[in-house]
């Protein structure tokens, strides 16, 4: 009836006999042993599925055998019962202790041990199940692993890992934060600006993680194309909303930093706030806390996700910023950390840790998760949070190129001019370069100056945009409020825009070089110097140094021309300005 | 059984009881069925040999072996319900392994009388 026998070791041949009996009646199969060494050697042959012992055997007693019994049966339960009388305690604990699970005591009673036997087999049964699911519940384990390491190798490969690993980031991040739903994407545009991306989706685990891709996926290909920051938040807002599932979402901010100019745009949808904390002064190892200066990236906007396309908000904000200066962007993992007495980690301890980093000068990332980690009692609270900083660095070192898109090339003449203007309605929501873009990187000797180019191509259109067209006054943004305001009256100045910006772009060969000419005219009144600056009036078809006498108006760009390119001239009364760009061919 | 004399039975009982317990020894007979006869041919088996040995053992002073002897006759006593010769034995097992050979000299000799009883009682079960 059954398979697996019952093993009976017993040295006296009169007890073996009813025991065996006894068992043998009940349907089971009956080995017998009369020693401790042929008990063992049984057991190891024939798997019982129980083990009757004397304590008092020759060779080997009772409880060694239960002992190396019970240390060989690791895996599978061998229910042991010891046959001794119930009399002495000492004897007793001393058979637990060696691993029996059982007693029987004489006179045997076939009643009582079917009972027993009955019993043990439950036991094992229990056991058996037990381990089957274990084993079930670890193979499921182990593939879930595996899904989660291929799901994120095939998240690395999209985002582009390589651009958080530069000097002036640091971040926080655990192995398995795209399955709680945290992305931190980051990477340079081709317009020698950097722009990054701090997202937290709704949810955990698979759900909030399959939103990355295609956020990741937009983000990049955009950037790389050079698309202002307003579009890239459109496009991943749009196709979050057509692959999301009503209710989920993603809490984001994205940024613009612009080292040359000194700018951070930004759209900041349901994330928490941003910090901008005011570096040491120079020639200072520390400061006190307090002196260390903060200003805030709010959230104005519902998460990416939740409107459809006609109905999102893609403003963007602006902040001017100087190099030493940090940006600090968190996920609200952050500030919701709980304590063992159930206190969250708040948004007053943020930022003190946050000031007292910077005041000694260490990276706020870390000091951060030391005192998470301190909150919550233990390291592995920080799992579930994701930091990043970045520093605002000196223009000159700032030198990360994106590859070229994956374009087909079509390659062009070698020599070639176009003309292409935008006007009215369509200024307001026009961003030259990408389209220029197609069109340069026909030419082969432009492609190594792209970031230059493309960085000289939107500072004149913006010139000319804002200067031109739109009348805005420069002078605002001297200071941080005006700074805001600038860009304010620049949006609503646009929705009403009458007018032109034309770009005329010629290629030619010169020798080994090839000559890029980029003029940018405008529909404006025409460039009207400022009263104290008179002196640098400038002559039509002549070449004209603006240098930093004319940053007050300009802004940064002139100077950014200037350094960029090898002519920079000013005609038509200020309408038109033209530059030259010298590339070389060998490449 | 049933056809034996009442008087007769009476004595048996009497005499009986005195070396095996009854009760134990019909439960026995009722688990073993067919081979309760193998049972007790195995005990009076070991006994002889055990008893042998005993002497020997007894003889030589080897008081480890004679306690040991001593256990492994006291566990088929017990089984078969032979309760008086297995208090004797247990106390010859406890005297021979503390090593007391005056007493367990004794204690043999009386084993020894309440064995030959016993046997004497379990066959008369069987007649």
């Amino acid at each position: 009836m059954d398979s697996e026998p019952i093993l009976v070791a017993d040295d006296n041949p009169v007890d073996r006999m009813i025991l065996a009996k006894i068992i043998r009646d009940q349907g089971y199969t009956v080995i017998e042993a009369e020693d401790g060494e042929a008990a063992l050697q049984l057991y190891r042959d024939k798997q019982p599925q129980v083990v009757l012992l004397d304590a008092l055997m020759p060779k080997l007693d009772g409880f060694e055998v239960a002992r190396a019994i019970k240390a060989e049966a690791e895996v599978r339960f061998t229910p042991i019962i010891f046959l001794t009388a119930l009399t002495e305690a000492a004897e007793l604990a001393h058979c637990l202790d060696a691993g029996g699970d059982d007693f029987l005591s004489k006179p045997y009673n076939r009643l009582i041990l079917q009972a027993k036997l009955k019993a043990l087999r439950r036991v094992r049964e229990l056991h058996q199940t037990t381990e089957l699911q274990r084993d079930a519940i670890e193979r499921n384990n182990q593939r879930l692993m595996q899904e989660q390491g291929a799901a994120k190798a095939i998240f690395d490969r999209i985002a582009h890992r390589e651009y958080l690993e530069i000097d002036c980031i640091r971040y926080l991040m655990s192995p398995i934060a795209l399955f709680n739903g945290d992305v931190l994407l980051a990477a340079p545009t081709p317009r020698r600006t950097f722009n990054l991306l701090l997202g937290d989706f709704t949810g955990h685990g698979l759900t909030a993680s399959v939103g990355a891709m295609p956020l990741a996926d937009s983000f990049y290909a955009l950037t790389q194309r050079g698309l202002a920051l307003a579009d890239i938040a459109s496009e991943c807002n749009r196709k979050l909303n057509s692959v999301l599932p009503a209710g989920y979402f993603c809490c984001a901010l994205l940024a613009e930093i612009s080292f040359d100019k000194g700018t951070i745009e930004y759209w900041c949808g349901g994330l928490p706030m941003g910090y901008l904390l005011s570096g040491v002064a120079q020639g200072n190892k520390t400061q006190a806390p307090d002196a260390v200066a903060v200003r805030t990236l709010n959230s104005r906007h519902l998460p990416l996700g939740i409107q459809p396309a006609d109905r999102f908000d893609a403003t963007t904000q602006f902040v001017s910023v100087v190099a030493g200066e940090r940006l600090v962007l968190c996920t609200d993992g952050v500030i919701e950390a709980i304590s063992p007495s159930g206190e969250q980690f708040g948004e007053e301890r943020l930022l003190a840790q946050l000031q007292q980093a910077v005041a000694k000068n260490a990276c706020t990332v870390t000091a951060l998760q030391s005192a998470l980690a301190a909150h919550c009692g233990n390291s592995e609270s920080t799992d579930d949070i994701t930091a990043v900083e970045l520093t605002i660095v000196e223009s000159k070192a700032f030198d990360l190129v994106p590859a070229h898109p994956a374009l087909e090339y079509e390659t062009s003449p070698r020599q070639w001019q176009l003309s292409y203007e935008v006007r009215d309605d369509s200024l307001a929501d026009f961003t030259p370069f990408p389209l220029l873009q197609r069109m340069l990187l026909g030419t082969p000797a432009l492609r190594s100056r792209m970031s230059e180019i493309g960085m000289v191509v939107t500072e004149m259109y913006c010139n000319a945009l804002e200067h031109g067209v739109l009348q805005l006054d420069s002078s605002l943004k001297q200071d941080a409020s005006g700074f805001a305001k600038y860009y304010r009256t620049r949006s609503e100045a646009l929705r009403n825009a009458r007018g032109f910006v034309r770009f005329e772009l010629s290629c030619r060969e010169q020798g080994k070089h090839v000559v890029l000419e980029i003029s940018v005219s405008d529909s404006g009144p025409g460039f009207r110097p400022a009263s104290d600056r008179s002196n640098v009036q400038p002559d039509p078809g002549q070449e004209v140094l603006l240098g930093n006498a004319d940053s007050a108006f300009h802004g940064r760009g002139i100077g950014l021309l200037q350094e960029t390119c090898q002519r920079v001239e000013h005609l038509d009364d200020g309408r038109t300005t033209k530059v030259e760009l010298v590339c070389d061919q060998d490449d | 059984m049933a056809e034996r004399p009442r008087l007769n039975w009476c004595v048996t009982k009497m005499i009986e009881a005195q070396w095996v317990n009854e009760d134990a020894l019909s439960i026995l007979r009722e688990v073993m069925e067919g081979e309760f006869q193998a049972v007790l041919d195995a005990f009076y088996q070991q006994a002889e040999t055990a008893w042998s040995e005993a002497a020997t053992q007894l003889a030589q002073e080897d008081l480890k072996a004679l306690s040991r002897s001593a256990h492994a006759l006291k566990g088929s006593a017990l089984s078969l319900g032979a309760e008086r010769l297995c208090q004797t034995l247990q106390a010859l097992e406890s005297a021979a392994q503390a090593g007391a050979v005056g007493e367990s000299k004794a204690l043999y000799q009386q084993a020894s009388k309440e064995l030959a009883a016993t046997l004497t009682a379990l066959r008369a079960q069987l007649a």
